[in-house]
């Protein structure tokens, strides 16, 4: 996942309620639908469980720098 | 008539996580994008004169402080302003509105509910944030290849230059000549460029 499209995720979900609640439920396959990432990326995306944005972004951190 | 506030701010030595830096990060790049904001110099003025849902009942209060370059107050009646020097240059003016927005976002019940890292310190993150709002690395790395001065970018950026010196030194960037000195801080953040900067 490209650090940008990344940040445009996780940035939108911290200052959208709405965004972030669906992102974190399981809407997130139709949330992560409207981004451009690879299949890889995707099941990363899809593969943390969390109910916390906070952690999401720490999962989604870890998974871009190792 | 300005609430009472606290004098003095809240820093630290300690190096912030890494996790904590690339939310504060993600946090700047999101307010772009949902403002729909897409090259330099960002308009942080009209950021705060049409806020989002979570900066509800922001103003701009632009006078002589004397004190700050600018300020967040919250008010007795529960609005809340960003007061800004205007006997400051106009560039400070920008990175201190930048700053204060941060401040801003950490008094507010979206950060409250998320519990938003160091919250309670919101100066620890608050100018790196100024330096991503004002300069997004997207919009960094494609200047970091070109030969072009310190100052020019500042210009380009709207911001100070030893502003521009601090946020390619975080990014990784190096520089040499006259002006090398205001790279002295060392980078902090995680993924970056590394280029070259000519001084000008």
């Amino acid at each position: 996942m490209s650090k940008m499209v990344l940040q445009t995720l996780i940035g939108s979900a911290v200052i959208d309620r709405e965004f972030c609640e669906e992102l974190l439920n399981g809407k997130r396959p139709t949330i992560l639908a409207e981004f451009d990432l690879t299949d890889e990326e995707r099941e990363a995306a899809l593969a943390i469980r969390t109910d916390s944005i906070q952690e999401f972004a720490v999962g989604l951190y870890e998974w871009l720098t190792v | 008539m300005l609430p009472r506030g606290t004098i003095g701010r809240e820093y630290t030595d300690k190096e912030p996580p890494n996790t904590e830096v690339f939310l504060v990060e993600c946090l700047a790049w999101g307010l772009l994008r949902a403002y729909g904001i897409a090259e330099p110099p960002v308009p942080v003025r009209d950021m705060i004169k049409h806020p989002l849902p979570i900066f509800e009942r922001l103003t701009l209060l632009e006078l002589n402080l004397g004190l700050y370059d600018a300020t967040y107050r919250p008010l007795l009646d529960g609005s809340q302003l960003i007061a800004v020097d205007l006997a400051k240059p106009g560039v400070v003016q920008r990175a201190g509105i930048a700053r204060e927005l941060y401040v801003a976002f950490c008094r507010s019940p979206r950060a409250a509910e998320l519990h938003w890292p160091r919250c309670e310190q919101p100066y620890v993150y608050g100018e790196f944030f100024a330096r991503c709002l004002l300069m997004p690395a997207a919009w960094m790395r494609p200047v970091c290849v070109e030969a072009v001065s310190l100052e020019d970018l500042a210009i380009r950026f709207g911001v100070p230059v030893r502003m521009v010196a601090r946020r390619l030194s975080e990014m990784g960037c190096h520089a040499s000549g006259p002006g090398a000195a205001l790279f002295a801080h060392g980078a902090r953040n995680g993924p970056g460029c590394d280029c070259m900067v000519n001084e000008g």
